[in-house]
């Protein structure tokens, strides 16, 4: 062979397999160590024409939700861990206008994932990693009552929001347990499987399954090469058969549900997300909510889907976990959603509901869409538009990317999916600021227009560095932002 | 005079240079927003947001390579819209009509043009 021909023949090689399989992940939370001090610089965020940043507020603990109280006090809630199993105490904690610190409450059922204000008093979703998800109401002065709880949040994600409805609801999300349905040993090396061996995912309704098992290795034997063999919906080891009806149940996995502020009875209003995180009612009263997609990664990898923002109808199914993208990931020719070196995508639904609606908005893949708001002031500006922060990938542990995704506050017009950049690092990539090695966002995660309207503040949940196997918080990292009008 | 192999093989390293490149050459600038004068852009913006935003956010690289550091035309990219190259979906006309994808290329362009000129206006 010619070197020429050699050469084309290399060249035809590394066409064929396509650029994602030939370079190595150029994840955000891959960065370089020692990690550095946090200085947060607001030179170092660029910020929509017209506008400015600042920070108000450092030195928080995995802070992952902001509200105000009725004197117009920043209140933010600490989430008391970090994925890769670092546990601390969650704190509810209120901003003086001095800028000193009041705690307010806190507890160890974490994480505690975000907090709404609604007449006089706090509510705050527990993540219950340990003790299952809970809604707790929370006095100023720290008193507590639990108004739900026993929700499965022991597996993946966990139970988010809330927000408080015109109906005197709090509404809330609940993640899933596992990544696409099926337990495997990436929970396991998470961290929670070993607490929980008998958590899976719970349908709202009952389902049929397809009778799809994945078998791998058994991480609760020593033997390295016992084996265990897994069904949808079930616990680790069990198998499924087809035509295997598992039953719903309220509450469930991957749904927005609904409480009465004073307690009572768990309502479903929509089921089939992944992992609802951000829920805020817009100025036209709709109610919309942050979605993260699939990973690639466990026994069941999908490649290639987006994160979402969907307007939330009331009984609607969403797709998971057989859709994304509002698209059916199964398909005869072969599904766009196959890893690169994966086994295909089938459906583990024999009777799948309803086929979902299309996202209102499609975020980069693995870029962790979180919080949002909705601007309802002329004096901000972008009135009825979400502003939507954006955590960032964990990658490579949730799969690969060849860029840094997410790290920023996206502006999205929710009519027609439009977004752009609204405050985001100076540099090259859109990367935290600990891979930049400067004084920028690290991952946003919650936002939050103060009462006035007339200001966004942006919580930064801080450091999280991800590399193989391996995903460490770093505490006192976090910040909180406020962008105003210039 | 080049041979048809070198030639070949030219082609194809412009292809995997420019397809994985992936760092973009111009610093995600919040604001720099395309001027879409036309109908057609407008539209290509709205169909790139449901089908192409997810793996090149904002054209920036992602999952996928940068968009906004290519220059390519757009025939070349209407092309690669069809044939999803490498791990990219092919949009076949069941997805987006010819009309689709043409928006969807005009935008690209633009979205490069105004990264260029924010750029521009940032040194």
């Amino acid at each position: 062979m010619s070197a020429d021909r050699f050469l084309l023949f290399l060249g035809g090689c590394a066409a064929i397999s396509g650029c994602f399989a030939v370079v190595s992940s150029q994840g955000g939370g891959e960065a370089e160590l020692p990690i550095e001090p946090r200085a947060p610089n607001p030179a170092d965020v660029a910020v929509h024409p017209g506008y400015r940043i600042e920070a108000v507020a450092t030195d928080f603990t995995y802070p992952t939700g902001i509200t105000f109280d009725d004197a117009g006090r920043a209140v933010i809630v600490e989430a008391g861990y970090a994925y890769g199993e670092d546990f601390t105490k969650a704190r509810l904690i209120r901003l003086e206008p001095s800028g000193e610190k009041t705690v307010i409450a806190e507890g160890d059922n974490v994480p505690w994932t975000g907090v709404a204000f609604h007449r006089g008093s706090f509510y705050v979703a527990e993540g219950g990693t340990v003790h299952g998800g809970r809604i707790v109401r929370i006095s100023q002065q720290g008193d507590r009552t639990v108004l739900v709880d026993n929700l499965p949040s022991f597996g993946d994600h966990h139970t988010n929001g809330p927000v408080i409805g015109s109906d005197d609801y709090v509404y809330f999300g609940q993640g899933t347990v596992t990544n696409s349905g099926v337990v495997g040993v990436d929970n396991y090396d998470f961290g929670w499987l070993k607490r929980h061996p008998k958590a899976h995912d719970i349908p709202c309704q009952a389902v049929t399954l397809t009778g799809e098992n994945f078998t791998t290795e058994n991480p609760f034997t020593p033997d390295e090469d016992d084996e265990a063999t897994t069904g949808a919906f079930l616990p680790f080891g069990t198998p499924s058969r087809p035509g295997q009806i598992i039953p719903g149940q309220i509450p469930c996995s991957g749904a927005v549900m609904r409480v009465p502020i004073t307690g009572g009875r768990v309502e479903l209003v929509a089921s089939g997300f992944r992992n609802p995180f951000g829920l805020r009612f817009a100025p036209n009263g709709r109610l919309y909510v942050t979605d993260n997609g699939y990973d690639d990664r466990g026994s069941r990898p999908i490649f290639g889907n987006a994160d979402w923002l969907w307007l939330v109808e009331q009984g609607r199914w969403y797709g998971w976990p057989d859709y994304a993208d509002g698209r059916r990931m199964e398909r005869k020719t072969g599904s766009r959603y196959t890893p690169t070196f994966g086994d295909d995508v089938h459906s583990l639904l024999a009777v799948p509901p309803i086929a979902p609606p299309k996202p209102a908005a499609f975020f980069g893949v693995h870029s962790s869409v979180t919080g949002l708001d909705f601007s309802r002031s002329s004096d901000f500006g972008f009135e009825g538009q979400a502003f939507v922060a954006l955590f960032g990938d964990m990658a490579a542990n949730v799969g690969k990317v060849m860029n840094p995704v997410g790290f920023k506050v996206m502006r999205v017009n929710v009519d027609t999916g439009v977004m752009y950049d609204f405050a985001v690092n100076i540099g090259h990539r859109s990367e935290p600021a600990s891979k930049a090695e400067n004084g920028g966002l690290e991952r946003p995660i919650d936002v939050k227009f103060d009462p006035t309207g007339s200001a966004l503040y942006v919580v930064d949940y801080g450091t999280l560095r991800v590399d193989d196997d391996v995903t460490q918080g770093y505490r006192k990292t976090g910040v909180l932002w406020k962008i105003t009008r210039q | 005079m080049k041979t048809p192999v070198t030639l070949a093989f030219a082609s194809l390293w412009l292809v995997m240079s420019v397809g994985c490149g992936s760092q973009q050459s111009s610093p995600p600038i919040a604001g720099a927003e395309p001027v879409l004068e036309t109908a057609q852009k407008k539209h290509g913006e709205v169909m790139f947001m449901r089908n192409c935003n997810q793996c090149h956010p904002g054209g920036a690289g992602g999952l996928g390579p940068a968009l906004n550091n290519k220059p390519a035309p757009k025939g070349a990219i209407a092309l690669v819209i069809r044939t999803g190259p490498g791990d990219m979906p092919a949009f076949g006309k069941e997805e987006l009509s010819s009309d689709d994808v043409d928006a969807i290329a005009a935008y690209v362009v633009a979205l490069r043009s105004a990264e260029s000129d924010a750029q521009a206006s940032a040194r």
